[in-house]
């Protein structure tokens, strides 16, 4: 990098971030120098692991007032992360999968909840899938309306008109900036769509991949939004992931680009089950557990 | 031999004095005494907290402050005022503010935090400096993290007389691990150096 007396700097370098014009300044011989000279670099720890993190996302479908314990889950995704190439899915499961619940023979997979709480849900998932999952963070309607609030709100893109009673989604085909309650709106809306629950999941997901978009932006101008969206988040979840992980796993959210997330619903088909309108999950979604269990992500 | 013993240990003594001021640092001239490292000290301008809980914390944002501010103005007093770091030889102690994991990769970014990019100086002297610092309280109070944002810039000389303005500014995650906080990751950091008269703004790494 220095040289012999009067020339100082090279730019460039494996850690230079950009450089200025150079600026010739005259050295003690009258011989113009180049000192110009920027090195930056950029650092963070993320998680580190061989094999894939798994973590179990349950939206509960209790109101306020409401007891969480024992609620359905109205909205369940099971995330899939590779640390090692930092790619990652979101597999939404439908809330109306006929499934074996372990120790309650068959029914719909948001029964689960009800029967043991996050923890037979997760054996559940864990049953159907092959996946041992590591983790499980549960919300619930007024906390995702709180969450995504906290935040300033979240840009989404609606893929259809929405206008739906009973969800309360009123949005217009195109980009929006939901407020907490428009975003409930938008989770729960499943009127709309041909078809239903797997449309719903599918946009469940896609608020999640709106909030990364949205964290990545503002972590890169201010780092402390890590802790902001950390207090926010914490306020509104029950999880078992250990404190200082979370704060791991957000580093490690920084490290993924959005464009690295996949959203996917495990495939299935409508049907009755006695007088209860059901899904049955396809023998497709097999691979795609295989798949999922392997590296992380489809 | 009370004398032999006395000729020996001033011989030590002077050994030892000789062998302190190897490596002299800088372009000091033969016989003159080599330039001491100046005091420095971040000026704490902003210290905010997060919490996650109601409980009050066990150490106060101010303390955690204080305990990164003491941390980073060593490591920068040792990155850019230290007569060995001008000289081209950063002591090595100053990788000791990262923690464990993250230290080969510091060093290895080191240009973004020392005088490696630009070789010798004559001295330099810090002519702005301020430090933020915010911390994050776990579910039971205990200081979890810190984000401290820092800038530094100096003027001096480099080693061929050219004037010259270093500018390091960076956000800096620190942990703490055994009673000390330790840098574990940097967001950006970067430091700039330019010809005095021309702007030397921060530029950033990218997050």
């Amino acid at each position: 990098m220095a040289a012999a007396a009067g020339v100082v700097v090279a730019r460039g370098g494996a850690n230079e971030a950009s450089a200025a014009s150079p600026s010739p300044t005259p050295s003690a011989s009258g011989a113009p120098i180049d000192i110009h000279a920027v090195h930056g670099a950029s650092y963070l720890p993320a998680l580190q692991g061989k094999r894939p993190l798994f973590i179990l996302l349950i939206g509960s479908g209790a109101h306020p007032g409401q007891s969480v314990q024992g609620s359905l889950s109205d909205s369940i995704h099971l995330l899939g992360i590779n640390l090692k190439s930092r790619r990652a899915t979101i597999l939404g499961f439908p809330r109306d999968s006929w499934v074996p619940i372990p120790g309650h023979g068959s029914n719909k997979i948001n029964a689960a909840s009800v029967y043991g709480g996050p923890p037979l849900l997760v054996q559940t998932v864990e049953q159907l899938t092959g996946i041992r999952i590591d983790f499980y963070v549960r919300t619930t309607f007024w906390g995702l309306t709180n969450l995504v609030n906290g935040v300033g709100g979240l840009n989404v893109n609606v893929p259809q008109a929405m206008h739906d009673s009973y969800s309360g989604a009123n949005f217009s085909k195109g980009r929006h900036h939901l407020t907490g309650r428009q975003a409930l709106a938008f989770a729960r809306d499943r009127h709309d769509f041909a078809s239903g629950d797997f449309a719903r999941s599918a946009n469940q997901a896609t608020l999640m991949q709106a909030a990364l978009a949205k964290f990545h932006r503002l972590f890169q101008q201010d780092p402390a939004t890590l802790f902001k969206w950390i207090a926010v988040g914490y306020s509104q979840i029950q999880t078992n992931v250990p404190f200082p992980m979370l704060l791991d796993l957000a580093l490690t959210a920084t490290q993924i680009p959005n464009a690295n997330v996949n959203n996917k619903v495990v495939p299935g088909g409508g049907g009755t089950e006695g007088t209860a309108s059901v899904v049955f999950i396809s023998p497709a979604a097999r691979p795609m557990f295989a798949q999922m269990k392997a590296r992380g992500y489809l | 031999m009370l004398v032999g013993a006395g000729v020996l240990v001033v011989a030590a003594v002077v050994i030892a004095l000789v062998a302190m001021g190897g490596g002299s640092p800088g372009n000091s001239p033969a016989g003159a005494p080599p330039p001491s490292r100046a005091a420095f000290t971040f000026p704490l301008d902003k210290v905010s907290s997060v919490r996650v809980a109601a409980h009050g914390p066990t150490t106060s944002a101010q303390d955690v402050a204080a305990a990164v501010q003491s941390r980073l103005s060593d490591m920068y007093g040792t990155a850019f005022l230290d007569p060995r770091s001008w000289a081209g030889a950063t002591p090595a102690t100053l990788w000791q503010t990262f923690a464990p994991a993250t230290r080969a990769r510091a060093q290895g970014d080191g240009a973004a935090f020392t005088l490696k990019g630009i070789g010798k100086v004559q001295d330099l002297k810090v002519t702005t400096s301020s430090l933020d610092v915010e911390v994050l309280y776990d579910p039971s109070g205990r200081p979890s993290a810190a984000i401290a944002t820092v800038e530094f810039e100096a003027s001096g000389q480099t080693g061929g007389g050219a004037p010259v303005n270093v500018v390091s500014t960076a956000h800096l995650l620190l942990r703490p691990a055994s009673g000390q906080w330790f840098i574990s990751g940097y967001p950006s950091a970067s430091t700039r150096i330019a010809p005095q008269g021309s702007s030397a703004s921060p530029s950033g790494g990218t997050p």
